[in-house]
């Protein structure tokens, strides 16, 4: 049954009452989940994300330190993480680029070792 | 690869001190262009390598349109003549020096218009229209938050709620 059919179908226990609400909440999650997925697709069509990977990990570079924003906060991951929760794509690009997590500028634990998992065999 | 055909003697003029090109976009507009402008691409420079190999006169090709190969020969002909250290191959890397004033302005075009020039530089290898690109980028991401980068970019979450609540990513970025 495709996800669609599965969502027509889901509306049609509601009018009959015959789902409950833990098949309503598994539903809803194949929903987001599919709703994620098409988001992906149409996400890699966006001319702002068809770019070679190697750019993108030379425009995080860019966006790693800016000489009048230094990175003070130490218990925090720096600002220009928050390009991993973009979207899939710049999420894997920046993970799978060592050369970005060499610099550890932080004391908080679990962030310290995520950042060394990442920068794998790189030189810090 | 790129794709290179052979074109006639007459279409190129190319005895003069400095030999013209003939470049042709993806929307099929031959432009012409001197050497000398372009030689601050390796990519052309190497094509121009293999004409002199062959003793023959070509057109090239190129996977971008008209309007953003003439912004870079724009930008070639601003800086020719120039030594700028992005673009030697034998130099080390340039630290992160911000972007020259000249290239903030060429580079104030909308966001698509910057993300097609950073492509057409980056397969034509100039490195420093490049870097600048790249830098013009990162200004306009840095300090953003996710939402706001989302919305420059025309981007849509793509996470499940499960990924954006894994410990991966809340707890350590």
């Amino acid at each position: 049954m495709s996800q669609s059919s599965k969502g027509w179908s889901a509306k049609a226990f509601i009018v009959t009452g015959g789902l409950g609400t833990s098949e309503l909440d598994r539903d809803i999650g194949e929903a987001e989940r599919y709703l994620a997925f098409l988001h992906r697709i149409r996400n890699r069509q966006l001319p702002a994300l068809r770019v070679p990977s190697e750019i993108l990990e030379y425009i995080f570079s860019f966006c790693q330190c800016h000489p009048e924003q230094p990175h003070r906060d130490r218990r925090h991951p720096p600002a220009w993480v928050v390009v991993t929760h973009v979207c899939h794509l710049w999420r894997d690009v920046a993970l799978s680029s060592p050369r970005l997590w060499r610099n550890v500028v932080t004391y908080s634990q679990p962030w310290m070792e995520e950042t060394l998992s990442r920068s794998k065999e790189v030189p810090l | 690869m790129p794709t290179i055909v052979s074109v006639d003697d007459s279409t190129v003029p190319g005895e003069g001190s400095s030999r013209l090109l003939l470049l042709v976009s993806s929307d099929n507009k031959h432009i012409v262009v001197e050497e000398d402008i372009m030689s601050r691409s390796r990519f052309i420079s190497k094509q121009v390598e293999g004409f002199e190999a062959t003793s023959q006169r070509h057109a090239i090709l190129l996977p971008f349109s008209s309007f953003v190969l003439n912004k870079v020969i724009e930008y070639c002909s601003h800086y020719r003549g120039y030594y700028l250290l992005e673009d030697d191959p034998d130099a080390a890397p340039p630290g992160r020096s911000p972007v020259r004033e000249w290239d903030q302005e060429f580079l104030d075009v909308d966001r698509n218009m910057l993300l097609r020039i950073i492509k057409a530089a980056h397969y034509l290898e100039i490195k420093s229209l490049v870097g600048s690109c790249a830098r013009a980028i990162a200004d306009m991401i840095r300090g953003k938050t996710t939402e706001e980068m989302r919305e420059i970019l025309g981007v849509e979450n793509d996470f499940t709620p499960e990924e954006e609540h894994s410990p991966s990513s809340k707890c350590t970025g």
